[in-house]
């Protein structure tokens, strides 16, 4: 298996973990009209109201319901994105997003945008940030670790702190399984990443731990809810969760994204990132290849739902760009 | 003077959160459309858990003094707070229940202020007046006493925005210029973080905004005007984010609101309460600070009125307490030999 697989395989393997979780079919629901979502949420409030049990989902009236389908959303968005502007300075690169308001990013990059706007330059950008800590320069830092290159300057434009390591963990990790390392040896280079007085570091091991105890993915997915999460905070994108879950699960599948990314889908909270992440991982690890024939085709093209500019781009095309 | 001060520290802090109460999460606008100027208490309210986690901190240092340890707090918290909890945790921050959920793990401090995401809320600003009481005059002293209690809720800009407070209510207890207060808030915390940051923004914007056209140093119902307020909020305010219980903010707010008020009680704990964002914990820290600095006497008797015992509603272990007798033991601990 060549390097050029095992790239396309965490590009492709993010994408189908992006699209395996509940939240991509929302961020996708962003191509419909807003009428179209204003009833779903309105919908949300006639249940509430009328005490039915039966939740709105996503749906078009009038529209095109391509966008409905099963497919890649934001994080794939941003992986691609990295992958196009890799060697560009980041704050430059970041500087052309600022100011724009057809984009839809997480709050981590919201707040790095205005902070680039308002002349905060990184890595105030990043720190002075309310969600300094989530998980999306750990999502591009999978395009760092396919060329075998340091993620940092880009993390601290949108994070800090534990969002920082994050994205440093997920970068040595891809390199390594980039470069053929098995999962073991990936992991341990997550591990160097992550210093154990900080939340992620105490959080990737603690996950790691139940993980291996409970002896499979899906096994392990009560063991992680009860271990990582307090659902105290309203946003599911913690790099300290979402990382931990994803390395945990990546290695007690020995690789496998069939075992792994569904069992990151059952945290309806992580749902967001983690499956990504853990695709991404996994994929790496097997390469392109071996992922699911069904799901590589159904994951590969972007919508555009999170960065416009990308909507109709196949994403195995950018991954071989840095092949 | 201590006494006067200390007692008008802790009976602004609960008058502004009382005040600011119903003005939480409110744009400056619709607090406009509401109130006209909010400035007076909503009868028989009272306020919320700025004032019982204030009395909460207070009881903590009349009983380990400077000798305080964060393993101490956090034996404090599993005996005295989490018992308690019945059913829903009522009124506190996300730090204090991400805190608590931590403890719950078995995680100790620090990283029980890791733990969780909010590590950067106000929740420790909120309670921070009585270390600058205890260690009134040593600013210094003050930032580390409140960061041996932060340590078990909060980390970063949290643990920094709760120095900042302390220190400054340790000068304003002295009875420094409203200047000399908040230069040394900002000095007890390091330069390059956001609520430095923050802080000094706010101090340009509201500086900016005073030579424009001057802030009323001791009237209460004029309003700033609305581009004073805009300049602040472009300068402090996160835009896209719905909590509003960042430190960097809430504290920058705060310390805005005390110098619009020019270190008038009512005027500073008006002028924050109408800024709106976490109005009760911005209040509540303007109205520390401004009655550190005035003392019990600048408190209006018409708020001081609304303030009686706390109920506990947020923290059963502090019911009963008032304001006053916990500023009086808090001086009379200040003053036992070590």
């Amino acid at each position: 298996m060549s390097s050029g697989d095992r790239i396309r395989g965490a590009f492709i393997g993010l994408a189908i973990g992006d699209a395996a979780g509940w939240p991509s079919a929302r961020h996708r629901s962003a191509l419909l009209a807003p009428w179209s979502r204003r009833l779903a949420r309105e919908l949300d409030g006639f249940a509430e109201e009328h005490r039915v049990t039966t939740p709105p989902v996503p749906f078009t009236l009038n529209q095109p319901v391509e966008p409905l389908a099963i497919g890649p959303s934001d994080d794939a968005e941003w992986l691609a994105w990295t992958a196009l502007t890799i060697h560009e300075d980041r704050a430059e690169a970041f500087g052309r997003l600022a100011g724009r308001s057809d984009l839809r990013v997480r709050i981590s990059v919201r707040s790095a945008l205005d902070n680039l706007a308002a002349g905060k330059p990184p890595p105030a950008s990043g720190h002075d940030n309310p969600h300094f800590f989530d998980d999306a320069a750990a999502v591009r830092a999978v395009a760092f670790g396919a060329i075998g290159a340091d993620p940092r300057a880009d993390a601290s434009v949108t994070n800090a702190g534990d969002g920082v390591h994050a994205a440093m963990a997920v970068a040595a990790a891809v390199a390594e399984l980039v470069a053929g390392g098995p999962m073991a040896s990936a992991v341990e280079a997550a591990l160097a990443e992550l210093p154990e007085d900080t939340a992620i570091g105490h959080a990737t091991r603690t996950a790691l731990a139940v993980a291996r105890k409970a002896g499979d993915p899906f096994a392990a997915v009560p063991a992680l809810d009860a271990a990582l999460l307090d659902h105290v905070y309203s946003y599911g994108v913690a790099a300290s969760q979402t990382v931990a879950v994803a390395f945990a699960l990546a290695e007690v599948s020995g690789g496998s994204l069939s075992a792994a990314v569904p069992a990151a889908a059952c945290l309806p909270s992580l749902a967001d990132s983690a499956p990504a992440l853990t695709g991404a991982l996994t994929g790496a690890f097997t390469g392109y290849e071996a992922l699911p024939e069904g799901w590589r085709a159904a994951a590969r093209t972007l919508t555009g739902c999170g960065l416009p500019d990308l909507a109709g781009m196949d994403l195995i095309d950018i991954a071989g760009g840095l092949a | 003077m201590k006494l006067t001060r200390a007692r008008g520290c802790l009976l602004g802090l609960a008058a502004g959160d009382a005040l600011g109460r119903p003005a939480e999460n409110l744009a400056p606008e619709e607090i406009a459309r509401r109130w006209g100027r909010l400035t007076e208490i909503e009868p028989g309210m009272g306020g919320t858990d700025d004032t019982e986690y204030t009395v909460f901190a207070s009881s903590l240092l009349c009983r380990y003094g400077s000798a305080m340890t964060s393993a101490d707090v956090a034996r404090e918290y599993r005996e005295q707070i989490i018992p308690n909890i019945e059913g829903p945790m009522r009124g506190a921050g996300f730090s204090e229940l991400g805190a608590i959920q931590a403890l719950r793990r078995g995680i100790e401090p620090p990283l029980s202020g890791l733990w969780h995401q909010h590590g950067w809320s106000d929740g420790l600003a909120m309670r921070a007046a009585p270390y600058g009481i205890f260690a009134a005059g040593d600013p210094g002293e003050a930032a580390r006493l409140v960061a041996v209690d932060g340590a078990v809720s909060n980390s970063g800009e949290g643990i920094y925005g709760g120095q900042a407070v302390a220190a400054a209510v340790a000068v304003a207890m002295t009875g420094a210029s409203p200047d000399e207060v908040v230069e040394a808030g900002i000095a007890a915390i390091p330069e390059d973080s956001w609520t430095s940051r923050n802080l000094r923004a706010a101090v340009a914007a509201v500086t900016a905004g005073s030579a424009a056209e001057p802030y009323a140093a001791d009237s209460a119902g004029k309003p700033h005007t609305a581009d004073a307020v805009a300049k602040l909020y472009e300068a402090v305010v996160v835009r896209h984010y719905p909590w509003t219980d960042l430190a960097p903010e809430a504290v920058a707010l705060a310390f805005a609101g005390y110098l619009m008020g020019a270190g008038e009680v009512e005027a500073s704990v008006v002028a924050a309460a109408n800024l709106g964002r976490d109005a009760d914990t911005t209040a509540a820290i303007a109205g520390a600070l401004a009655g550190a600095g005035r003392g019990e006497s600048a408190v209006p008797a018409r708020w001081a009125r609304e303030i009686g015992p706390v109920t506990g509603r947020c923290l059963p272990v502090v019911a009963g307490r008032h304001v006053l007798d916990v500023a009086t033991e808090l001086v009379a601990a200040s003053e036992r030999p070590a």
